[in-house]
């Protein structure tokens, strides 16, 4: 008696488990995701570039075979543009949005850390050395990407770092 | 008794480690694919198929997680499939996570197929002159899971015929439990100690003891010692000089069917599969031999 009881119970729980796993997530089809319109309320200049791989030495022979054709021979994945973008959309917000405009793959981790960007990823190198970094207006913000709010007329550069302080000095 | 129970253990480690070694250290499909299906087989052959059967039961839903579990977590590729939560899964992860699962079965396979032939005399003759202490352990601590499992039974079997359990009450059942588990748990410290003791009482582990052992090296361990090291040693060149690599990420890449590559897929199947050949070849002498009677 108590045996079926407690088998009618796990059977609830797992159910209960899986179905919060299912609706807790969303999911989209390939065209939905990459058919997003760029629409808003002010422009900002937006740029993505890998330009470190191409320029420091023996960084782009460093990389695996496979993904070496997918690096944009001019070190740009997106030269620099005005994009339009809505108020109260942070950093983060707005590279989902452009990168999904732009059929550029973009992989978030945790709700907020750029893991990749077209496909190029963090820790490349030697030391998991390699990643993304992003700079507003010319300085690298103290915040995360998913909490810097932009506004009008603002300067956002998508950057990949091959070693520690290849792209400028730090602020903080 | 199988064939590859008489050959010499030496033989039968080499060849059981050559096989683990190569599988664990790459991870191109072809070599992953072979190694599970052969490590398979060679289960069903020593086991029979109701016990394998069995274990696939449970191997098969932990495959299924961990091939479905990689592309959750790993957005790496280029062929996506589907958006979650903004996140693409893809083509490449799902075929990694199968991989990585195929290995891990394999790998699981071949350690069974290794634990049945290799019995703990073997293990003993093998290592007990190495260092006595941890071949002990290894083969005391192997006997045990399976001896314990029986003593739990048979102490719950007795308390269920006391009584203990005739109660509605779930405090008063666990609490008759965490008794048999004390019986238990009181019975193998004791049987350890009382082991290693008569271990040591009749000389195990002493300098200038010999054992007696029945294993002797005979022409087919010659042969047999030969074909397992030139196919290790083979393997082990092809894949030092990277043909065993295989990027799966952002692409899969393709299988390569060079020189160089067919000789290492060749070589692993005919290392891997020599232990199932041996015992089909015994087992079809064998009924050619009887049927002459």
């Amino acid at each position: 008696m108590i045996k079926r009881k407690s088998k009618i119970i796990s059977f609830i729980a797992l159910v209960a488990l899986l179905s919060v796993l299912l609706f807790g997530c969303t999911f989209t089809s390939v065209d939905d995701h990459y058919s997003v319109q760029l629409e808003g309320d002010f422009e900002v200049s937006f740029l993505i570039s890998c330009e470190k791989v191409l320029t420091t030495e023996g960084a782009f022979e460093g990389l695996p075979d496979t993904l070496k054709p997918l690096i944009p021979k001019d070190g740009y994945f997106i030269p620099k543009v005005d994009v339009l973008c809505v108020e109260g959309d942070s950093v983060t917000d707005l590279l989902r949005k452009i990168c999904a405009n732009k059929n550029i793959s973009l992989t978030i981790t945790g709700g907020n850390y750029i893991a990749s960007i077209g496909g190029l990823s963090e820790k490349m190198y030697a030391n998991n050395l390699g990643g993304w970094m992003y700079k507003v207006n010319g300085v690298f913000p103290n915040k995360s990407a998913s909490m810097y709010t932009l506004v009008e007329g603002d300067i956002v550069e998508w950057l990949y770092t091959c070693e520690p302080g290849d792209l400028g000095e730090l602020e903080w | 008794m199988s064939r590859l129970e008489r050959y010499h253990p030496i033989i039968v480690f080499l060849y059981f480690l050559m096989c683990i070694i190569t599988v664990m250290f790459t991870m191109h499909p072809v070599i992953i694919i072979l190694s599970f299906v052969i490590s398979i087989a060679l289960s069903f052959q020593l086991e029979g198929c109701r016990k394998v059967g069995k274990s696939l039961l449970y191997i098969i839903p932990i495959m299924i997680i961990i091939a479905l579990t990689n592309p959750l977590f790993v957005h790496d590729g280029g062929t996506e499939l589907f958006f979650m939560n903004g996140n693409a899964v893809t083509l490449e992860a799902l075929i990694y996570g199968v991989m990585i699962s195929l290995k891990l079965v394999s790998i699981i396979y071949w350690f069974r197929a290794y634990n049945y032939v290799m019995t703990s005399d073997k293990v003993i003759y093998l290592f007990g002159k190495v260092s006595p202490r941890l071949s002990l352990l290894l083969t005391m601590s192997l006997r045990f899971v399976p001896l314990y499992a029986r003593k739990l039974r048979e102490a719950d079997d007795a308390s269920r015929a006391l009584g203990a359990y005739a109660t509605r009450n779930i405090k008063d059942k666990l609490m008759a439990k965490l008794h048999v588990f004390a019986i238990v748990f009181s019975y193998s410290i004791e049987s350890a100690v009382t082991t290693s003791d008569s271990m040591s009482a009749r000389g195990y582990g002493m300098r200038r003891r010999t054992n007696y052992h029945n294993f002797k090296w005979s022409m087919s361990d010659t042969i047999m010692f030969l074909f397992v090291a030139l196919g290790g040693v083979m393997l082990a060149t092809i894949m030092i000089l990277g043909y065993s690599g295989f990027d799966y990420y952002p692409y899969v890449d393709d299988i390569n069917i060079g020189a160089a590559s067919i000789v290492m897929y060749v070589s692993y199947f005919c290392l891997a599969s020599i232990g199932m050949i041996m015992e089909i070849k015994e087992a079809v002498s064998w009924s050619i031999l009887r049927s002459k009677i």
